[in-house]
């Protein structure tokens, strides 16, 4: 099955649907938002506004040290920087010099920035003055790599390379890594270009928003669906700075639109409820929502505050974005329409893809390679369903899933959404535990949602919470029953990402 | 603003992460906010932020692991005031 664009006609009007057209690389993708945009905020911050036109020449400029210095094309260049505009102007510049951009999470230790110099055979490394002691062990250790400082640049701009071709690298993300070793993942630039315009489907009105960016500009999630379709859409972006001032800054800035993980999502909806949605800047219309799944409960909820929140589906290995709920058709526990451009097939229950949104390959990973393709398609790990209106469903992941001693297979993730459908049920955990009399059962552990409990006024908790899940239990098979009920009194242990780490046991 | 007021202050803004009202009507300066209110960390986030905005502080000295009990926020929150 390939899913086309005219399949997002119908929710944005025909005059935005027509300006949403693919650029095939990334100095033609400048240039196109350089001359629409020119002198509106590319890039806002309570120092300084950066405009398109400012930012297309310190972007020109990055290419120029590259240059200067002779740093070879198609070679990987390392950017480590926070959230911030320097970050910005170094990783596109040197996405338009024709290198590539390897892009390490600012939270490295120097150890780790070492050997990713090393790993990924960094010609160069770029990094920001506030963390250069973390640089330092790397600078001793690593004498073939070249250390740039980030700073205003006093040089001339140079053009972009406009040899490069859409399928040519531009940057390596590392993936998430919660379940295993991080990998790089190579995107062309047809790959980021692609998951851009992605972003902008399924929304009436894209264009002229106001980004307020939280997630990390390292993870596809915050580099492509934040940064560059805020770009491509010529709206403003503002970064998060420090989390601690976060709020602070939400109700100057007065976003239009946040991308943002489940947790935080639900911490936005509660002090909505408790202070207004003026807490949010009072001009937020639409919450994009994903890199975990999404309870249903926010979905149902934001609409009372005049913010719709759509979940999402993505992977690093798909340049953010496989699939999206469009504004107005909004299934509550899908993560929806399967994007453009890509091809999809579902083999034994999993998703696999090809596209051109997809990851080259695994930067130097021979044996992962081997594993993750086959003919072509990429096995995304996740098991899949899509109904009958063509939105797509997440029921697990291979890796979680539970085999029985009977060799019956269970998907937690398939049971824990059940579970969390519940408006009662802020999240929840299936695991195989064994009961005092050695049988294997499976146990649920559940965090309530607070805000619902509280006014039902229940004094039995544990038996409301085991009547709950009974009632789940009806529409599950025999071999999926949930036998106990546990509830947390406490947080589950989570990834930076905010996603709940499941517990490995050992075979 | 006397201890109590603050109390009751904290009160409304607990409502949203603790499971059962009861508890926030009894709630007693001595309850310890995580083992005994069962404030999850993401119930954390969200009452510092919410504590700012109700008490109009700024709590950028501390981190909510700063504090154990009911208490110990009371007392924060008026020495700032």
């Amino acid at each position: 099955m390939l899913i086309t664009k005219n399949y997002f006609e119908k929710y944005t009007d025909s005059k935005t649907f027509s300006k949403l057209t693919i650029d095939k690389t990334v100095p033609l993708f400048l240039d196109k938002i350089n001359e629409q945009f020119k002198d509106k905020v590319a890039v806002g911050s309570a120092v300084k506004n950066v405009t398109y036109n400012e930012l297309i020449k310190d972007v020109k400029k990055t290419c120029s040290v590259l240059s200067n210095e002779q740093i070879p094309l198609k070679s990987n260049v390392g950017v480590i920087c926070n959230n911030n505009y320097d970050f910005v102007k170094t990783s596109l510049g040197v996405m338009a010099y024709g290198s590539v951009a390897t892009l390490l999470p600012v939270q490295l230790d120097e150890k780790t920035i070492f050997g990713c110099c090393m790993k990924y055979q960094l010609t160069c490394l770029f990094y920001e003055s506030a963390i250069s002691e973390k640089i330092e062990f790397a600078k001793k250790m690593a004498q073939n790599v070249k250390f740039i400082e980030i700073t205003e640049y006093n040089v001339e701009e140079v053009n972009f390379n406009y040899n490069i071709v859409d399928t040519d690298p531009a940057c390596i993300v590392l993936t998430g890594g919660t379940t295993g070793k991080s990998k790089g993942a190579i995107l062309s630039h047809k790959a980021i270009m692609t998951g851009t315009l992605n972003g902008t489907y399924g929304i009436k009105e894209v264009f002229g928003d106001v980004y307020y960016s939280i997630m990390p500009l390292t993870h596809v999630f915050g580099l492509i669906r934040n940064l560059l379709t805020s770009l491509y859409t010529g709206s403003t972006i503002y970064f998060c700075l420090d989390k601690r001032t976060m709020f602070k800054e939400i109700k100057e800035v007065k976003p239009t639109i946040l991308i943002v993980v489940p947790a935080l999502a639900e911490i936005f909806l509660n002090l909505t409820k408790q202070f207004g949605i003026g807490f949010l800047g009072g001009n937020l219309k639409t919450i994009i929502c994903g890199g975990a799944s999404v309870p249903p409960y926010l979905v149902e909820e934001f609409p009372k505050f005049g913010v719709t929140l759509l979940p999402g589906y993505g992977l690093t290995e798909t340049a953010n974005l496989v699939s999206g709920n469009p504004e107005g058709l909004n299934k509550p526990t899908s993560v929806g329409y399967l994007y453009p451009n890509q091809e999809i097939k579902i083999v034994d229950g999993e998703l696999w893809l090809k596209g051109d949104n997809l990851l080259d390959s695994y930067y130097n990973e021979p044996e992962e390679n081997k594993t993750a393709f086959v003919d072509g398609w990429f096995k995304t790990g996740d098991l899949v369903r899509i109904d009958d209106d063509g939105f797509l469903y997440i029921t697990g992941r291979i890796k979680d899933i539970i085999v029985l001693s009977n060799g019956e297979n269970v998907s937690p993730a398939y049971i824990e959404d059940k579970i969390n459908s519940l408006d009662v049920i802020q999240d929840s955990l299936v695991t195989l535990e064994t009961n005092e009399f050695g049988a294997e059962i499976l146990q649920v552990e559940v965090i309530l949602r607070a805000s619902v409990l509280g006014p039902l006024g229940i004094t039995d908790v544990q038996s409301y919470v085991e009547g709950l899940i009974s009632e789940v239990n009806k529409t599950l098979f025999d071999y999926e029953q949930i036998s106990k009920v546990v509830i947390r009194t406490e947080d589950f242990k989570r990834s930076p990402s905010m996603k709940i780490i499941r517990p490995r046991k050992d075979i | 603003m006397t201890e109590l007021e603050i109390l009751e202050g904290l009160k409304k803004i607990f409502t949203l992460v603790i499971n059962r009202n009861a508890e926030v009507d009894n709630m007693k300066k001595d309850a310890k906010i995580v083992s005994d209110l069962g404030v999850s960390s993401v119930g954390l986030i969200y009452l510092m932020v919410a504590i700012e905005e109700q008490f109009g502080i700024d709590m950028s000295d501390v981190t909510f692991n700063s504090f154990e009990t009911v208490g110990d926020v009371v007392t924060y929150i008026k020495n700032k005031k």
